[in-house]
């Protein structure tokens, strides 16, 4: 321990004092001592601006963007023209970085905290240390763990991520010995991905041909707000209006619905219904596309409501089980049914189905997380992705695109770097419980294999499979961005040693135990992304652009790394000696410091995209300067229709009946001893038996009764976000009101004016919403937008830490609520997703 | 030493004790503050301050919160929050790092230029430029430090400090940080108005 711990008197320094230091300070008045400053000869070499590449990550678009640079400091922000999927453009989140980058609340040097007590209500009290003290002080935390056999208690936590991910997420923990690495994709919208895949074998994300389209159905999707090329669509939409009909299904009148044709403002939950109905209606009028569906054998449509179909009658070309969904599923969910279920005029539900069949193949059924993200959520996004299968727009001009190929490299392998220990640790059961009989998460056809984020918290709580003893997290904050927020409050408070690693401290950060300071992603860091749209895909650099202000490191590659140098050390060099495998493909020089690791690791990853010798496709660069300069590469076009017939589903065709979900629901089922049906049951689903393995609708789960709390949640997310970082930049406050019906400097929840009169609740009124699981306190905004029976609260808000704009008084008052607390903590069992759309019902009061 | 090199020199080393007061708290600091308060009275309050038992662990602590964080800082040490619009790294920031680079000195502390030790430092630096101008008795320079600490204290320094002494002396939980906030503010305070007076 230093003496600088002890207790200090005056009197204690008198003794010491002398007149000797007195004249050893006047010394100094003569010639300068300086601390802050070296005197130096030459000037600084005055720089005009520069336009400098690299990747705004403050949504999913992930832009390629450039930044104005003048003397190593960022000036404005661009989009990178060079990138062919955002086409120089870039969106006002991209400019509130700005504010980001240069927020004086930042994270600023390592800190620890000194207050023994953790929780919400106790100030951790955290000091600065310095690097070194951090990083020993983490090394023999994980050498502990490894000592005593126990290295299945770390845990790695990860929220965004740049392609670097692996390094920290990944080799990492492998080497150290546990199998929880958790991510963050549970609560993004990994049921989304659940359509795509039990249809067609896509488990992924898809890119839009809007230019080519006919029409567009966008499902609980608003892209000129949020979510996927953004700045691509905001560019672009006024060509797509003048060629498409548009036509938006939501409960809230979203950015998207404003500018479109049609808005369907559904019932919260009842998506499938439509989406079935949709299909229902395609068939009869016979609107499916036949060069890709197929056609009865004699050319005529026995699609008639209510009827049976025979299966021999109709020959399908590139699919599977159309006239098995028929009978199941659709033959009785005509307009007049759904319109009941969902609050839609049947006239609409008709015009709009007709609409986008007539437009076959060039239609789109764009499926957001609003239809997926709900307990039952993945049958709904299958339902509704099912509809690209029968207008045969998957794959095709003007439809639904997968990614283009692209050639980056995997890190090397880990396996020669995991001794015993290792080995056996990485054996033990996850923390989140997947894969087991209450959590399939089926990714990709595999039971256990996706992530059930939000459900770690219980897992740390219960010690379930096991305790958790040593934590590092990056880029994340569970605490405010996962349903029921509190369940995690508990859970880290619980775990001995936590470290976080973090550019502002936020309401996962009040519960660390060492706090180091990260890049920014934008501005600071060395890394990469991939990102599709427009028929392209590109692979766009993280540059550090700017001088950083304060002593901050790269969380994905310089901190693991300086890790592993303290590890080795303690004498347990494998990391490191994993880490030197990364060498720069240009010298084959192997790394000897966390910034030669930075960039030698990007570069190895990236060797294909920019060294001639090794070109695969796209672009194509001299060499890494050249690729670095440009900041992007992208891809070939997109190869239309090369999918067709060769799917990777079990059939290898688009799956109305999924063997595919078959496959791994008996699969899941048999791990467990049991049947599909009581897997379904455990899990929350109503159906059985075929119906398990087809698109079909479920009613929506919500909590609460209807009587005591009678409205429906909407959530949805800011156009402003930048996935929940930005509430601390005063631009995101000023400017808050670009998010339809809600206001600058404040959070509001939307009622329909019919609501806001018969509970007497006038604008301006502050209101608490109150579910089973919490409360939240905000202001009440009439807005016709609003589908009267809901109450619609755009998520973003709420934070009681983060900053000194973010909170209204750090640490006690939220500026308004995190809709995350009247979130039930629920999921969507199949895809291991958290639930987050239709979910819960809300009473409301004035107070 | 003529009276007024010495006052000068008092003056320097008074720009730098409290250069080093706005960096995370040691025991060399709380040695120096002693040291220096058996000389200088202006000191003798905040020493006192320290003559009480207390912990260099809740001085730290204090320290942080006011100007480091983790949290909201409580008291931003960095000129463009005050002068420009919350934020840090402004225009006022790059005019200040140009002036130091125009005295040759270059930032090696990782932090924003504008920060309160740097602008500190920076006016101990001026002031024994001054000192050095006047051993030599070169009246030419001795005016021309003068007036560029005056301009430095009018364009930046004088300008943000009442704001952020304010701030500290509204949040600080420790009389030391109350009393430091005190202390520089009173300080530069009268230096700005001695230099008012020698121009007059």
């Amino acid at each position: 321990m230093k003496d600088n711990d002890k207790k200090i008197t005056r009197k204690s320094f008198l003794k010491t004092a002398t007149a000797a230091a007195a004249v050893a300070t006047l010394g100094t008045v003569l010639k300068p001592t300086l601390r802050a400053f070296a005197q130096t000869s030459k000037s600084r070499p005055t720089e005009s601006g520069q336009w400098k590449a690299t990747t705004c990550q403050g949504c999913t678009s992930w832009c390629s963007v450039q930044v104005y640079v003048i003397d190593g400091r960022a000036i404005k922000v661009r989009g990178n023209p060079n990138s062919k999927v955002n086409n120089g453009n870039c969106c006002a989140r991209c400019h509130l970085s700005l504010q980001q980058v240069y927020d004086p609340d930042r994270v600023k040097v390592p800190m620890k905290l000194t207050n023994p007590k953790k929780g919400r209500n106790e100030d951790p009290q955290f000091v600065p240390i310095s690097w070194d003290e951090a990083l020993n002080t983490i090394a023999d935390k994980i050498m502990e763990l490894r000592e005593n056999n126990e290295t299945y208690k770390y845990m790695l936590m990860r929220g965004r991520y740049s392609y670097m991910r692996d390094v920290l997420y990944d080799r990492m923990t492998k080497i150290i010995g546990s199998p929880n690495n958790i991510s963050h994709s549970a609560i993004c919208a990994e049921a989304e991905k659940f359509g795509p895949y039990y249809t067609e074998g896509l488990w992924d994300y898809r890119q839009y041909d809007v230019l080519n389209t006919r029409y567009i159905l966008l499902w609980g999707a608003d892209p000129l707000s949020a979510n996927r090329q953004v700045s691509h669509y905001l560019s672009v939409w006024g060509d797509v209006l003048d060629r498409a009909e548009i036509a938006v299904v939501d409960p809230r009148f979203s950015a998207s619905a404003a500018k479109a044709g049609q808005w369907l403002p559904i019932k919260p939950g009842q998506d499938g219904a439509l989406a079935v109905s949709i299909a229902h209606i395609l068939l009869t009028e016979g609107l499916w596309h036949k060069d890709f569906v197929g056609d009865f054998t004699d050319g005529v449509n026995k699609f008639i409501p209510g009827q049976m179909v025979n299966e021999e009658d109709f020959a399908e070309k590139h699919t599977n089980g159309l006239v098995k969904w028929w009978n199941l599923e659709l033959k009785d969910k005509t307009a007049e049914w759904a319109a009941e279920k969902t609050g839609l005029p049947k006239e609409q539900i008709k015009k709009v189905a007709i609409g986008f069949g007539k437009a076959a193949p060039k239609a789109i059924c764009w499926v957001g997380g609003g239809p997926a993200m709900q307990v039952r959520g993945g049958y709904s996004a299958m339902a509704a992705h099912a509809l690209n299968g029968l207008v045969g727009s998957v794959d095709n001009v003007g439809g639904t695109l997968k990614a283009n190929k692209e050639y980056t490299l995997k890190f090397p392998k880990p396996d020669a770097f995991m001794d015993e220990i290792a080995k056996k640790g990485k054996k033990h059961k996850k923390i989140d419980h997947r894969g087991t009989k209450e959590f399939p998460a089926l990714k990709k056809g595999k039971a256990g294999s996706g992530v059930v984020t939000n459900n770690a918290a219980d897992g740390i709580l219960n010690e379930d499979p096991n305790e958790i003893k040593v934590a590092i997290a990056y880029m994340n904050n569970f605490t405010f961005s996962c349903p029921q927020p509190e369940r995690w409050e508990k859970a880290l408070s619980k775990i001995p040693f936590l470290v976080h690693l973090t550019t502002n401290a936020s309401e996962f950060t009040f519960f660390a135990d060492i706090i180091l300071p990260s890049v920014h992603h934008m501005y600071e860091k060395w890394g990469y992304v991939k990102a599709i749209g427009n028929g392209y895909r590109h692979v766009t650099l993280l540059e550090p652009v700017i001088e950083p202000v304060w002593d901050v490191r790269i969380d994905e590659t310089e901190m693991p790394w300086l890790i592993a140098e303290k590890l080795a050390e303690r004498g347990f060099d494998n990391l490191l000696n994993h880490y030197k495998e990364y060498k720069d493909p240009e010298t084959d020089k192997a790394p000897t410091s966390a910034k030669e690791f930075a960039l030698y690791s990007l570069k190895y990853a990236t060797q294909n995209l920019w060294d001639p010798a090794k070109h695969k496709g796209g672009d194509k660069f001299s060499g890494w300067e050249e690729f670095r300069k440009a900041g992007v590469w992208n891809s070939d076009p997109y190869p239309y229709r090369k999918r067709w017939g060769k799917m990777k589903t079990k059939t290898h065709k688009f799956e109305f009946y999924s063997e595919t979900l078959k496959a791994a629901l008996t699969d899941h089922a048999e791990k467990h001893s049991t049947t599909v049906d009581d897997i379904l049951e455990t899990c929350k689903y109503q159906a059985r038996g075929e119906h398990a393995f087809i698109p079909h609708y479920e009613e929506p789960y919500l909590w609460g009764d209807e009587k005591e709390y009678p409205f429906v949640h909407v959530d949805y997310k800011s156009r402003l976000n930048r996935e929940g970082r930005s509430a601390n930049c005063p631009w995101y406050q000023e400017f808050k009101d670009l998010d339809p019906g809600d206001k600058s400097w404040d959070d509001v929840a939307k009622l329909n004016p019919i609501d806001g009169k018969k509970l007497g609740i006038k604008d301006g009124d502050t209101i608490r919403l109150i579910s089973q699981t919490g409360q939240i306190e905000c202001h009440a905004a009439l807005w016709e937008g609003t589908r009267p029976g809901t109450v619609a609260k755009c998520y973003g808000q709420g934070h009681w830490a983060y900053g000194r704009v973010a909170a209204k008084k750090f640490g006690k008052t939220p500026r308004g609520g995190n809709n995350n607390v009247i979130i039930p903590a629920d999921y969507d069992r199949l895809s291991g997703s958290t639930a987050f759309y239709g979910v819960t019902r809300v009473k409301i009061v004035k107070v | 030493m003529p009276e007024t090199l010495n006052k000068n020199c008092q003056r320097a080393d008074l720009y730098k004790i409290l250069s080093e007061c706005y960096y995370l708290p040691d025991n060399v600091l709380m040695q120096k503050i002693v040291d220096v308060a058996q000389t200088n009275p202006f000191f003798a309050e905040l020493c006192n301050c320290i003559s009480s038992n207390i912990e260099l662990e809740s001085l730290k602590i204090d320290y942080a919160q006011l100007f480091v964080g983790p949290f909201n800082l409580l008291a931003p040490p960095y000129g463009s929050f005050y002068l420009e619009d919350s934020r840090i790294m402004g225009d006022s920031t790059i005019d200040v790092r140009n002036w130091y680079e125009r005295e040759g000195l270059d930032v090696v502390e990782k932090d924003a230029p504008d920060h309160i030790a740097m602008e500190l430092e920076c006016m101990y630096y001026l002031a024994v430029k001054q000192n050095q101008a006047a051993e030599e008795g070169n009246l030419q320079e001795v005016q021309l430090y003068q007036q560029k600490q005056k301009s430095f204290l009018t364009v930046h320094l004088a300008r943000w400090l009442p704001e952020f002494a304010d701030n500290v002396q509204k949040m600080a939980h420790t009389e030391f940080y109350k009393q430091l906030a005190k202390l520089t503010e009173m300080f530069v305070q009268k230096d700005m108005s001695n230099f008012a007076l020698c121009n007059a």
